[in-house]
């Protein structure tokens, strides 16, 4: 009896000293995990309080700018002077430059404030439009006036909303708490964000041609005035561009452009091949270049893409800017009709290096723009648009050009090649008035050259 | 009592092992993390290191644009041949010496409609890809959206993949090439704003939108 007592002490004795051994075990993994989780619990928090500053500062930035425009235009529509109002309409253009970048930075749910933000990016490129005319000496127009007090009345009410949240986030609303996306469509602060949109009225609509006009984003397609073809008309004009392809239908795109769309098998390249449906003109070819060696030259390559546009029936396309990135080149083409290049006309087409074929085709520019011309002629001369030049930067070429220039239309202009420094420039010269049009810097990056 | 004590040993012992898997786990998941932010040296840098050591005769293998062991081992014998410090990196100086040019300018949006490509639409076909860079250049004209690259791409929920963080990953060298498609005006779907998986999408509003075309899985719309 003794000795099973015995027993029994010293293997409950034992039993403790692991029971001591693993609680001892367990007590130091357990805060190594509470220190490690601490850590990085205070890491969030930190995280989140930043984000909520972030958040605040950039809504406080955004209800600033908004009460600055809000003042501004309430001042523009009291001022009769020119100088004093192009000042002011460029301040309004200002602050509603950096009130959409705040708004972009806000959490809020996509398109939950669309209508807002079309509305501030709208007058930010109608009071940029205001400002060019009245630099140009023209006084604001009674129709301007009465289209400008509407706005300011908008504005007013945006203004107002703002400041009623920003009172809200002074008694302690937090703005990242509220931008969790919930079950609704948009999260709570998108909604609080949406009043801000007079319920009764539509925002008033701007009529300009500048940045952000309706007109400028639904460009009318000129240069497709023909009969709709068929799926199967269509699918021939395709086989009769690739011969000996495996051309197989793919789709149909309802855009700007309607198309019929087609996977086009060509030795070993997938095209993917869009036909308008007006008039059967490709319009597109898409595809990943398997890019290898560069086996023929740049000339050449301009040969190949000029000999491909002149056999789908264009006619006068010549090279105008080659850019090469490894072994793809890209190259614009637009016509050139008596010594006059077309710019408004352009196609792009990529060929690759290292087989000589057309791996990229884009011409909704040419479709867009291409109707006949009644060219005008230059009223000045070669050499007095030459004299318009720095003389510091040394003319490489000077050439007759009609350009699309912003929010004006197309110009017939003198394009003038120059260089100092190392950098190439595109200067263009009024052809008409001689005015400077636009001067455009060739940027060279490692991911080929491009003009800004 | 021994049938007790044993029941109590397998608790504590699951427990013990139970503790020391999350720990690991939690320790592998921070390391993991902070292994992905280090990565600098983009595919396209890359791929320019890796040509030039090729035509220089220092590089025998195919060019991928990952810059593994071979390629710094590569660099490691180029910059030994031209006297700098053995790192195996390509800093400014070993650049210079291999004739780069590092950062160059404006490659930025680039980078970002490339990396957004392929967050987004990395199984979609090439054709997809490139429709993809459109949508976002389409948005940065259209006056309800940012009017910049970057203003576009980081819009709050705008794009899963910036919202999940999968647009930290190195784009391939297919996604570079539809950026630059789109960037020099490709665009498959002629002026469409919005894209989703209509076998993925949540919300009832984007059903909305007029169709355009579908392309692989993604449905484009205006």
């Amino acid at each position: 009896m003794e000795n099973v007592k015995e027993e029994k002490t010293t293997l409950s004795k034992k039993s403790v000293i692991t029971l001591i051994v693993f609680t001892i075990v367990l007590g130091i993994l357990a805060i190594t995990f509470c220190v490690l989780y601490a850590v990085d619990m205070t890491k969030l928090e930190q995280t989140s309080i930043n984000l909520e500053n972030v958040y605040q500062r950039t809504f406080y930035d955004l209800v600033d700018n908004v009460n600055n425009t809000e003042i501004k235009m309430s001042k523009l529509l009291a001022s009769t002077d020119n100088n004093y109002s192009n000042e002011l309409l460029l301040e309004i253009n200002d602050n509603l430059t950096s009130a959409q970048n705040q708004l972009s930075y806000l959490p809020i749910s996509m398109n939950g404030i669309g209508e807002t933000t079309k509305f501030i990016n709208q007058l930010g490129g109608y009071t940029s439009t205001l400002a060019k005319n009245t630099k140009s000496g023209k006084t604001l127009t009674t129709e301007e006036r009465v289209k400008l007090r509407e706005l300011y009345n908008s504005i007013y009410g945006i203004k107002v909303k703002l400041n009623q949240i920003s009172t809200k986030i002074n008694q302690g609303y937090n703005i990242s708490d509220n931008a969790n996306p919930g079950k609704e469509e948009y999260n709570k602060f998108t909604q609080n964000l949406r009043q801000i949109k007079n319920n009764d009225q539509d925002y008033p609509s701007m009529i300009y041609d500048g940045p952000f006009s309706d007109s400028t984003c639904n460009k009318e397609i000129k240069g497709l005035n023909f009969e709709e073809i068929s799926k199967q008309e269509a699918e021939k004009i395709a086989k009769e561009i690739f011969k000996n392809a495996d051309v197989k239908f793919s789709n149909e795109t309802n855009g700007k452009f309607q198309t019929y769309d087609f996977n086009v098998m060509q030795n070993d390249l997938n095209l993917y091949v869009q036909i308008t449906k007006k008039g059967g003109k490709l319009l597109t070819i898409s595809s990943k270049n398997n890019r290898n060696a560069e086996k023929i030259s740049h000339n050449e390559a301009i040969k190949i893409a000029e000999d491909f546009v002149s056999n789908l029936g264009i006619s006068n396309m010549k090279c105008v800017w080659t850019d090469k990135i490894q072994s793809d080149v890209y190259l614009n083409l637009a016509p050139v009709i008596d010594d006059v290049i077309i710019y408004p006309d352009l196609i792009k087409v990529k060929v690759d290096l290292d087989s000589g074929s057309i791996v990229g085709y884009e011409a909704c520019a040419y479709y867009t723009n291409h109707v006949e011309r009644n060219l005008q002629s230059a009223k000045i001369s070669k050499s007095a648009a030459k004299s318009k030049i720095d003389s510091k930067y040394k003319i490489e070429t000077i050439k007759l050009a009609l350009s699309p220039i912003e929010y004006k239309g197309e110009i017939l202009t003198y394009e003038i090649k120059c260089k100092y420094q190392g950098s190439t420039y595109y200067i263009f010269i009024n052809a008409i008035t001689g005015a400077e049009e636009n001067i455009l810097k060739v940027i060279e990056t490692q991911n080929g050259n491009l003009l800004m | 009592m021994d049938k007790s004590k044993k029941i109590r040993l397998i608790v504590l012992i699951s427990l013990i092992f139970v503790l020391v898997a999350t720990s690991i786990l939690y320790v592998v998941l921070i390391v993991k993390d902070n292994r992905v932010a280090n990565e600098t040296a983009t595919t396209e840098e890359t791929i320019a290191i890796q040509q030039r050591l090729k035509d220089l005769g220092y590089f025998n293998s195919e060019v991928t644009g990952y810059y593994g062991s071979i390629t710094r081992e590569a660099v490691r014998r180029f910059q030994a041949d031209y006297g700098l410090a053995q790192t195996g990196e390509v800093n400014s100086t070993t650049a210079d010496y291999l004739g780069i040019n590092l950062g160059g300018q404006s490659s930025n949006d680039l980078y970002l409609i490339a990396k957004c490509i392929y967050a987004e639409a990395r199984g979609e076909p090439y054709v997809g890809k490139v429709a993809v860079g459109a949508v976002i250049l389409n948005r940065v004209e259209d006056p309800n959206f940012p009017n910049t690259i970057y203003g576009v791409v980081y819009q709050p929920w705008a794009f899963t993949a910036v919202y999940d963080g999968q647009i930290t990953l190195e784009p391939d060298e297919e996604c570079y090439q539809a950026a630059r498609d789109a960037m020099n005006g490709w665009d498959p779907t002629y002026g469409c704003i919005y894209y989703y998986n209509p076998a993925t999408a949540t919300s009832q509003w984007i059903f909305s939108r007029q169709v355009v075309t579908q392309i692989g899985k993604h449905v484009f719309a205006i």
